[in-house]
């Protein structure tokens, strides 16, 4: 692909009119234009001679403050149950559901308990006994023949081989404190049925909303631990009250010859529980964000116990979601669901089938971050989710892995374009003539909404364009085909009377987008859509079947012509002899006998297919460098100081003492606090300091913590 | 032409890279671990010397020192336990180009991997190996290892540990075709720095010890030798890290060492009143594999298919 430097040929100044993206910018133009005033007061004309040439103020009309917020809550952030996520009320339908699917299997476990249960207390009220029953026995012998100790025993097949009539019991000691404890352990099973079914472990802040008869919320420092935990214990009780259920069964169906009974029962293991009792066991839910996710994720995955991850993803520009999703559809029965809350549509369909999933299972919901929470961005985050579905930078992905043995069935991917979507944006120039951008939806686009990059975008006025910007969308392009020379790209924002704008794209935020688009192509690829490799592998297995064609169809040629020419020569001799016989009488001996064949030509051998050329894999795209400047430089004299180019960087201090303590540019730690720190904290961080680089300093005379054993423990860092 | 500010431009070969352009995921060992150290040192390397994160490769085995490549932005290799060494070895066989950094631990190096430490130094392919030697497993959470001190308690040891500590700078230092060996420890930021970037300049193996703290399991074990200056031998010469205006006040005890002189070098690291901080060895001239292995580089794939072919003809019959 070659880049042409001015793709897009556009006057300098373009109102914008209509188009997707007018509809969705209008929503939220003030944040929009409100990055403007920011970025343009930072990096605008302090840049002087070397930076971008200083945006003419004057001529474009800038207000002199910035727009203020428009305070508008978003549909999506109102009659929110759970605060901390934005989609609260999804989740507690979806729990509801959870609910709702097990009620009828644990209905159904419950009755069978009760009926063994039943059983066994009839059998022990039956204290009298006489004889075993021979036939009995030799059934179940015949049963334990078959192999019990290989595994389950299939309680009513067993029944079935069993005669039909049985003599009245006779109870042993030992048989009859056995089946107590097994009516104990069903009690105890039937005891457990009765609690809350769904388990919800989540970090803080436990949901009332949520919290009831038969959901249970818990909070904990570590949910995917705890809910792991859970899960295993669950798993483990379930198994243990299977092996009793069966146990009791047997007991109170025709199994009491003692020996082989015993014999029975110690083989009987329950390896695996049936669908339906799987889906009377319990679920766990955990509900949390994205940390220590990858430690657990797998253990989860692997287990296939039923706990379901639900973790709100906060909106990232890298799309980090989408390996967690290809990494959990590696792991077969687990279902998959990636969406985001601006499409609620698809996020309340996806929860609905992930509640009945009975394995593992893991959501990740694209969502604002618990952090925006109450801050003025939150509407901008909302609009730029709403942005990212919109565009396909988000793929909404469901893998439901019980849903049918057809792969197209199994994943369904919507939201996600096979071809990258375009808008196209309606404007006017400054004459009044009419103009349509077609542009590609990038992550870029959706950084503009978000706070945390704009300190990677640079606007720009139109009279500072020039051709070597490019779109991101063609230098994302350009990069990947390696035809970068020296252009950068940018994104379009809207200045406040309309006016479009580019937007200058720093490193990091091309970084993170690339890697999102990549992200994007692996996961397709993953689903076998589009994949580059599967089409070069046709590709060269098409041209090596060409040619393999074409060598057949040459020696089928070759051979014809052979055939062709034996033919006509041969006709040709025996119209000669014919003729020589008829005219002279002669048998014609050396003339016109059939000339040997030509020598076969040698087929040219198929030429060998070029193996195809192995493409280069994506180099690894790095993530965005996120450097904060260093705070304000330590201070000396009296003052609390660190010796900076001392600091062994040892983490030490700048995680004990975050507030008081921070690296600079070259990693080593600053004193950073600006209001008065008590002088006990000061000491403390100076005897931790493994290089004893921390300098309390004097303390402050209305600093009423210090003590005269404090000051005597500074002294040796003065 | 758009005029940006530098650290704008797309290709990082064309500006100046910050710290932050070798920031991995967050680091978890403990605070105050002496590997955080490490890690700062080595990024601000890479940062000094401008090296784009795409060019260097940390290999590591395993142990808490070894999940320095998680940390670094880099490319990267977690290995398997006391193995970092004949991975690195394969990736210096065919990336000649790639800067190569070794993070192993006293376990993973002195124990389970001795004999890769060994072939490895007589090897003598071009990388910089870092030793981090705490005294312990740390990760395994306090185990004896091969330099815990005589009498050291640990898991394994509660009474402590029965035997004297093995010294890795005299077992590397006799190997064959060892060429290049220092100690550094982590608590010196500045000796640090100037031993790492020695050794990375270094053609060959480049062997260094670096003194490690496990606040956790070891803490104040190595305070004794921190807090007391006199403890501490610096080592200088200007084959080696040489004199700095400012060392008499942090290293009171120094001594001129000609890193050429493998027998002084043996003597100075068999010491037991100090501990030698400097380059010891260093012999720019020992043999390296590498260069045996490194041909061939750029021959196309056609053109191996052909070598190939002509090797494969000798033996027709
Ligand atoms: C083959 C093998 N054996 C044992 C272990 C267990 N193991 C993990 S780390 C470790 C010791 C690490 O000690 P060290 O190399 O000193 O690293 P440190 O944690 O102290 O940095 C051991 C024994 C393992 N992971 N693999
Ligand atoms: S405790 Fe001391 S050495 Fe460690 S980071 Fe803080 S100042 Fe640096
Ligand atoms: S246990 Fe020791 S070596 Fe490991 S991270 Fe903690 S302090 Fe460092
Ligand atoms: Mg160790």
């Amino acid at each position: 692909m070659s880049i042409e430097p001015q793709k897009i040929e556009i006057p300098s100044r373009l109102r914008l009119e209509r188009g997707l993206d007018a509809r969705l910018l209008e929503r939220s133009p003030p944040h929009v234009l409100r990055f403007y005033y920011q970025a343009s007061r930072e990096v605008g004309p302090s840049e002087g001679a070397d930076g971008p040439p200083e945006p003419p103020a004057g001529s474009l009309g800038w207000p002199a403050s910035a727009v203020p917020i428009r305070a508008e809550a978003s549909a999506c952030v109102s009659d929110d149950p759970l605060p901390l996520l934005g989609f609260g009320d999804v989740v507690a339908r979806y729990l509801e559901r959870a609910d709702r699917v097990r009620r009828a299997p644990a209905e159904r476990l419950r009755t069978r308990l009760l009926t063994a249960l039943r059983g066994l207390r009839e059998l022990l009220a039956a204290d009298a006994g006489h004889g075993p029953d021979a036939r009995a026995s030799d059934a179940l012998s015949g049963a334990l023949g078959n192999g019990p100790s290989g595994g389950q025993i299939d309680v009513d097949d067993l029944a079935q081989r069993l005669p039909r009539e049985r003599g009245p019991l006779r109870v042993s000691e030992r048989r009859r404190a056995h089946m107590q404890e097994l009516a104990r352990s069903l009690d105890r099973g039937l005891r457990k049925l009765a609690e809350p079914q769904v388990r919800v472990w989540c970090l803080q802040g436990v949901p009332e909303l949520l919290d009831g008869q038969r959901v249970s919320c818990r909070p904990s420092a570590g949910p995917y631990r705890d809910a792991c935990r859970d899960a295993d214990r669950a798993v483990c009780e379930g198994l243990e009250l299977a092996r009793t259920l069966r146990a009791s069964q047997l007991e109170v169906r025709h199994a009491y010859e003692p020996e082989v009974h015993d014999a029975v029962l110690e083989a009987l293991c329950v390896a695996d529980l049936e669908p339906d009792e799987r889906l009377a066991l319990p679920l766990v839910v955990a509900l949390v964000a994205r940390t220590w996710l990858y430690e657990h994720l797998a253990m989860v995955l692997a287990s296939q116990h039923p706990v379901h991850l639900l973790v709100p993803e906060a909106l990232q520009v890298t799309g980090q979601a989408v390996p967690v999703a290809a990494l959990a559809c590696v792991y077969g029965g687990t279902f998959v669901l990636q969406s985001t809350v601006a499409d609620r549509e698809h996020l309340d369909r996806g929860l609905t089938h992930m509640a009945v999933a009975p394995g593992s299972a893991v959501a990740i919901v694209a969502c604002r971050d618990a952090m925006d929470e109450g801050s003025e961005d939150v509407e901008n985050v909302m609009t730029a989710l709403r942005l990212a579905a919109a565009g396909g930078v988000h793929p909404r992905v469901m893998v439901d892995p019980h849903a049918s043995v057809a792969t197209d069935r199994v994943v369904v991917h919507e939201g996600q374009p096979l071809q990258a979507t375009m808008r196209s944006l309606a404007c006017v120039d400054a004459a009044g003539r009419a103009h349509t951008l077609e542009l590609q939806v990038t992550a870029a686009d959706v950084a503009v909404l978000m706070a945390s990059w704009h300190r990677s975008l640079l606007p720009l006025a139109p009279e500072a364009w020039a051709s070597d910007q490019l779109p991101v969308a063609d230098f994302l392009a350009a990069w990947d085909a390696g035809q970068l020379t020296g252009q950068v790209p940018f994104v379009w924002t809207v200045h406040p009377d309309g006016w479009l704008l580019r937007a200058v794209v720093a490193r990091d935020l091309a970084y993170a987008v690339r890697a999102q688009a990549h992200a994007l192509r692996g996961l397709r690829e993953g689903f076998g859509f589009e994949s580059p490799w599967a089409r070069s592998a046709a590709r060269s297995a098409r041209l090596a079947a060409e040619a393999e064609a074409a060598g057949a169809r040459a020696a089928l040629v070759a051979d014809h012509a052979r055939t062709l020419e034996a033919a006509r020569a041969q006709a040709g001799s025996d119209a000669l002899r014919r003729l020589a016989k008829a005219l002279l009488g002669l048998e014609v001996g050396g003339l016109g006998t059939t000339r040997d064949p030509e020598p076969a030509a040698v087929a040219e051998p198929a030429a060998v297919a070029e193996p195809a050329a192995v493409a280069e894999p994506a180099a690894v795209a790095e993530p965005a460098a996120v450097a904060e400047p260093g705070p304000r430089g330590a201070d000396l004299g009296r003052e609390p100081y660190v010796e900076t180019e001392r600091c062994t960087t040892c983490n030490e201090c700048t995680q004990r003492f975050p507030t008081l303590f921070a690296y600079d540019e070259n990693k080593q730690a600053e004193f950073i606090a600006n209001e008065p720190v008590p002088f006990a904290s000061l000491v403390v961080a100076a005897e931790l300091c493994p290089a004893k680089c921390i300098h309390p300093g004097t303390p402050r005379g209305d600093d009423d913590t210090v003590t005269d054993a404090l000051i005597a423990r500074a002294r040796p860092f003065a | 032409m758009t005029k940006l500010p530098k650290a704008w431009y797309m290709d990082g070969r064309l500006r100046h890279l910050a710290l932050a352009d070798y920031e991995g995921t967050t680091p978890r060992w403990c605070p105050g671990c002496g590997d955080h150290a490490a890690l700062a040192t080595v990024q601000r390397l890479l940062r000094d010397e401008q090296i784009p994160p795409d060019q260097a490769v940390v290999v590591s085995g395993i142990g808490c020192s070894s999940r320095f490549p998680h940390y670094i932005h880099t490319y990267g290799f977690h290995g398997l336990h006391g193995r970092p060494l004949p991975i690195a070895e394969g990736v210096r066989a065919r990336r000649p180009d790639l800067h190569l950094f070794v993070v192993t631990g006293d376990g993973d190096c002195c124990a389970i991997g001795t004999a890769h430490w060994i072939h490895s130094i007589r090897y003598n392919m071009k990388m910089t190996v870092m030793l981090f030697d705490n005294n312990i497993y740390g990760l395994t959470k306090m185990q004896t290892s091969p330099t815990t001190p005589k009498g050291g308690r640990s898991n394994t040891h509660p009474e402590g540990a029965p035997l004297s500590p093995l010294n890795p700078l005299s077992i590397t230092l006799s190997i064959a075709n060892v060429s290049f060996v220092a100690q550094t420890a982590d608590w010196v930021p500045a000796h640090f720095a100037s031993i790492v970037k020695r050794a990375h300049a270094h053609p060959g193996l480049a062997f260094i010890r670096v003194l490690q703290r496990c606040p956790h399991y070891m803490d104040h074990h190595w305070e004794p030798i921190q807090s007391d200056p006199r403890r501490q031998l610096l080592l200088f010469h200007p084959e080696g890290v040489p004199a700095q205006a400012n060392d008499q006040r942090a290293f009171p005890e120094r001594l001129e060492h000609d890193p050429s002189d493998l027998a002084r070098a043996r003597e100075v690291a068999s010491r037991t009143d100090v501990w030698p901080l400097g380059v010891l060895y260093r012999n720019p001239c020992a043999e390296r594999y590498d260069l045996d292995t490194a041909v061939g580089l750029g021959m196309s794939g056609a053109d191996k298919l052909a070598a190939l072919e002509r090797e494969l003809t000798q033996f027709e019959v």
